[in-house]
């Protein structure tokens, strides 16, 4: 009987002691997200500001972010670039910080946000077995990035509600009193009843509530910077799996939509396919919505590409999946599609010889094509990147706003052929911007 | 927002589960108690 006790006791400390090796080893690594990786903008950056400086609460937490605001001297419009709004779809990310590094504006300004949600970076995706980093080889070596979660941290914001309702925001009532236009068809943010989860996802939440969560009062600072330094066009980059609808898309307020529509008929000058859809006024707290309808002098979009990295049918996590973009499960899942397609239009055709009508001829799982190639984040960043000079171009065109300028910023063909790492920077010459909170 | 309540309900679930890990008689729900341990123990120290 004491010998059985003591058995036990021993069995207990040593799985204990295993647990606490565990524990130690896997809080180091995930720790370790918590450090912001260097980013080295272009030499023509003038100012870094933290978001904190538009809603106080925010300053000293986790959740406060810097934004690179490059001002020309010439006037002119403003221009918002943002990457990491979901810090789990790597081209958004890199997309932005490619911007950073090589901007110059000749009228204007642009105001530079490449970690929306930086308390998104601190993590990975929980039960995804995802790869914590991914690797750009640039002139100075391999630059490692952060490969992070869709949503905050869960340590800065918990537990989540089982159904979370998004906020209505400060902004919508006093906007509709001044433009009453803007309310035809149009619900106004908020209230809509969402999974638990989303109440980590800033992209659900705008405008946010300055006294709510700390993931709704990051969306209220930035509706807040975005109102007071009158952003004119944003550009948010996102990042889809190959299963989603929405992909290769310029997704615009109505407001942006001649804009977005001008853009992409340019782009196709430049061969890149893409097209636009108007952001839909019952899907709420998006960027492309929400910006919007919370400031009526801003053209806001939103960019998806395809990432076999995110999907749901993707095979094991590989560095190759999201660097390269190949991922063998979807190519196999392209030949079921192919075969399943191949099998209805043969049904189809013996049912219209019998003169009846088939009920389908085709079926889709994905909606983009997976080459055996794969799509790499190269091609990834350079339809981002395009798209935003673009676009910059499609607003001058129109005249939709004060001019804006942007130079210095590669061509699509010249990313493809050079690779986006050939036009990243690196710590040599100018002291890297993150270094600062790399000490604390 | 995160209260001292929340992380006081998690150090109370690591007590109890390292008192079962000690408590319980066969093997396998001992390592089973071990494991939830681990993600309890990161949560407790604000890490993930
Ligand atoms: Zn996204």
């Amino acid at each position: 009987m004491m010998k059985a006790l003591k058995d036990r006791t021993i069995r207990a400390s040593i799985f204990l002691g295993l647990a606490l090796i565990v524990a130690a080893v896997a809080g180091y690594r995930f720790r370790a997200q918590w450090v912001d990786e260097p980013l080295y903008p272009s030499p023509h950056l003038t100012e870094v500001r933290m978001l904190s400086e538009y809603h106080a609460p925010l300053e000293g937490t986790p959740m406060d972010t810097e934004l690179y605001i490059f001002d020309s001297g010439e006037p002119g419009g403003t221009v918002l670039i943002c990457g990491g709004n979901h810090p789990n779809e790597p081209a958004g990310y890199l997309a932005a910080v490619f911007i950073l590094e090589n901007l110059r504006m000749t009228e204007g300004r642009a105001i530079v946000m490449p970690r929306m949600n930086r308390g998104a970076f601190l993590h990975t995706e929980s039960q995804e077995a995802q790869l914590p980093n991914f690797f750009i080889p640039t002139a100075h070596g391999e630059r490692r990035f952060r490969h992070g979660s869709r949503v905050t941290n869960p340590v800065l914001q918990w537990p989540d509600p089982t159904v979370y309702v998004n906020p209505r925001g400060p902004f919508w009532d006093e906007i509709v009193a001044e433009h009453p236009e803007i309310a035809e068809g149009n619900p106004g943010p908020g209230r809509q009843t969402l999974a638990g989860v989303d109440s980590r996802n800033v992209n659900r939440m705008f405008p946010g509530d300055p006294r709510g969560t700390i993931t709704e009062q990051l969306a209220y600072a930035i509706v807040t910077m975005i109102r007071e330094e009158e952003v004119d066009l944003a550009v948010d980059y996102h990042e889809a799996s190959p299963e989603y609808p929405t992909n290769n898309v310029i997704v615009a307020h109505e407001r942006a939509a001649d804009v977005a529509t001008w853009a992409e008929l340019l782009l196709s000058g430049d061969g890149v396919a893409i097209s636009t859809d108007t952001s839909a006024m019952h899907l709420r707290g998006l960027t492309h919505r929400e910006w919007g309808d919370a400031y009526m002098g801003i053209r806001p979009v939103l960019l998806e590409a395809p990432n076999v990295a995110q999907g749901r049918l993707k095979g094991r996590s590989t560095p190759e999946q999201i660097v390269e973009g190949l991922d063998m499960a979807y190519v196999r899942v392209q030949m079921i599609q192919k075969r399943l397609n191949e099998r209805l239009a043969e049904r189809a055709r013996r049912l219209e010889e019998r003169g009846r009508i088939p009920r389908e001829r085709t079926r889709r799982i994905l909606y983009v094509n997976i080459p055996e190639t794969g799509i790499h984040i190269d091609v990834r960043v350079a339809r981002h990147v395009q798209t935003t000079a673009r676009l910059v171009e499609a607003y001058n065109d129109q005249m939709a706003g004060p001019p804006i300028g942007i130079a210095d910023i590669p061509h699509y063909d010249e990313i493809i052929e050079n690779g986006s790492g050939h036009y990243l920077h690196g710590p040599e010459g100018e002291p890297p911007a993150g270094a600062a909170r790399e000490e604390e | 927002m995160i209260t001292w309540l929340y992380v006081l309900i998690v150090a109370w679930l690591v007590y109890l589960t390292i008192y079962n890990l000690y408590k319980e008689e066969k093997p396998m729900d001992q390592v089973t108690c071990a494991m939830v341990t681990i993600p309890l123990l990161l949560r407790l120290f604000g890490i993930k």
